[in-house]
């Protein structure tokens, strides 16, 4: 008897009913989190065409790791009366960020109005307004840029480890030269420059794009959320399966209604 | 012991995954020396200003990030080597344009961790003898990629930049 009753639980309305009971409780669990990612993921799939990308998150804004405090070592050069300061993987020149992903910077020196920030990865030309004329990576350098430093006529020359080379005087191409060079060095740079530069990196916040990203992924909710997500991603799928099946069963259980009468 | 046996499976693909970050297709040098047959010609560059950087910030999407752009050319052919972000990182792509036509697109470098399809050849073929409309678009529809949307994305607007900076240089005009 009991036998028959755990049976009939598992077949027939049995079924039906536990799959309706466990899709409304699988649904109300996983309710908020399912909206959030299906509203993230609207913007996101219409981010460009509402310009989200161009939108700048203030930190005060955002919680967590943007809105960190960067305390990291700062590296500065100075020339032509500006300072380039190398801070938290970022390059920092007059208060603003000019670039990243260029490695660490090696030295700075001014070619006339321009100043030429070195990095291991490449040279970033630097307007007079701090804007970026260009950024020079493998192609259009001969080599990995170990110091920078300007020659006699003040022409700007690097050292590759292949051997010093000299720019032209629109700095696009490079030639071989043995002439004696004054390096950039490494200084102290002033308190109110190393202020600028923290305030730079730190006031940095994500695109509004991004944000809606990590908010949609659920990485903005820290490392929990993550998972919170995930399970929400797998309520889907049951919610999917439970809604699927439930709707079979019940067409199967009208038609068989209809074929009786 | 099955177990045992497919740790190693695992930290291959964990392996395979990692690698994916950071690569190198083809170095940049090397790109440019195919597409001169051996001899590369001395760089040039053109200025972003006024209604250049306009046009470029309409095709990207956003205002470019730098105020003039080097290339390559020859004759009516030039080529260039661009960066930009699909998702996080900056892909280097690689333009050849000969008469007003792409010649050839490759995918140089590349640093994100997914999307990398957008390096082989069914995708980089499509460009293939494509030409700039006067609004600024491709002639002929490319086919994303699902799954590496914003790669697709990066690619095909590089591809659009490098034809109207063409247009922009005597070698195009």
């Amino acid at each position: 008897m009991a036998n028959s009753d755990r049976l009939r639980r598992w077949t027939g309305p049995g079924l039906t009913a536990a799959l309706l009971r466990w899709h409304r409780r699988v649904g109300l669990a996983s309710f908020a989190v399912i909206a959030i990612m299906a509203v993230s993921g609207l913007l996101l799939n219409h981010a460009r065409t509402l310009g989200l990308h161009e939108i700048d998150v203030d930190t005060r804004f955002v919680p967590g790791r943007y809105g960190q405090t960067i305390d990291a070592p700062i590296r500065a050069f100075h020339a032509g009366g500006r300072w380039a300061v190398w801070l938290s993987r970022r390059v920092i020149v007059d208060g603003r960020i000019v670039g990243s992903d260029v490695g660490p910077v090696v030295g700075a020196r001014a070619a006339g109005p321009v100043l030429v920030v070195a990095a291991e990865r490449g040279l970033l030309l630097i307007g007079p307004k701090g804007q970026v004329i260009e950024s020079l990576g493998a192609v259009a350098l001969p080599g990995p840029v170990e110091r920078v430093g300007t020659d006699g006529s003040g022409r700007i020359v690097i050292d590759t480890g292949k051997g010093l080379f000299r720019a032209d005087d629109q700095l696009l191409s490079w030639s071989p030269t043995s002439t004696a060079a004054a390096w950039s060095q490494l200084s102290n740079p002033p308190s109110a420059v190393v202020r600028a530069a923290r305030a730079a990196v730190s006031a940095r916040g994500p695109s509004l794009e991004r944000l809606v990203l990590e908010v949609h992924t659920g990485r903005i909710f820290g490392p929990w959320g993550i998972y919170l997500f995930d399970a929400a991603a797998l309520c889907l799928i049951v919610l999917a399966a439970t809604g699927a099946v439930n709707a079979l069963k019940r067409g199967r259980a009208r038609s068989k209604g209809e074929e009786s009468s | 012991m099955r177990m045992t046996a497919l740790f190693p499976v695992l930290v291959a693909v964990l392996l395979v995954g990692a690698a994916r970050a950071d690569q190198v297709f083809q170095p940049p040098q090397s790109f440019l020396r195919q597409a001169f047959a051996g001899t590369v010609p001395d760089p040039a560059v053109v200025w972003l200003t006024g209604e250049r950087m306009d046009a470029a910030a309409r095709i990207l999407g956003h205002r470019p990030h730098m105020l003039r752009v080097r290339y390559w050319g020859r004759s009516h052919r030039t080529a260039w080597i661009l960066e930009e972000i699909g998702k996080e990182r900056p892909i280097t792509t690689g333009v050849v344009i000969d008469g007003g036509r792409i010649e050839r697109v490759a995918v140089l470098v590349y640093r994100e961790s997914i999307g990398w399809e957008v390096r082989y050849a069914f995708f980089t073929d499509q460009f293939e003898n494509v030409r700039l409309t006067d609004d600024l678009r491709l002639n002929k529809a490319v086919d994303g990629i699902s799954g590496a949307t914003l790669s697709v994305r990066a690619v095909t607007n590089v591809a659009r930049l490098a034809l109207y900076l063409d247009g922009q240089t005597p070698h195009g005009q």
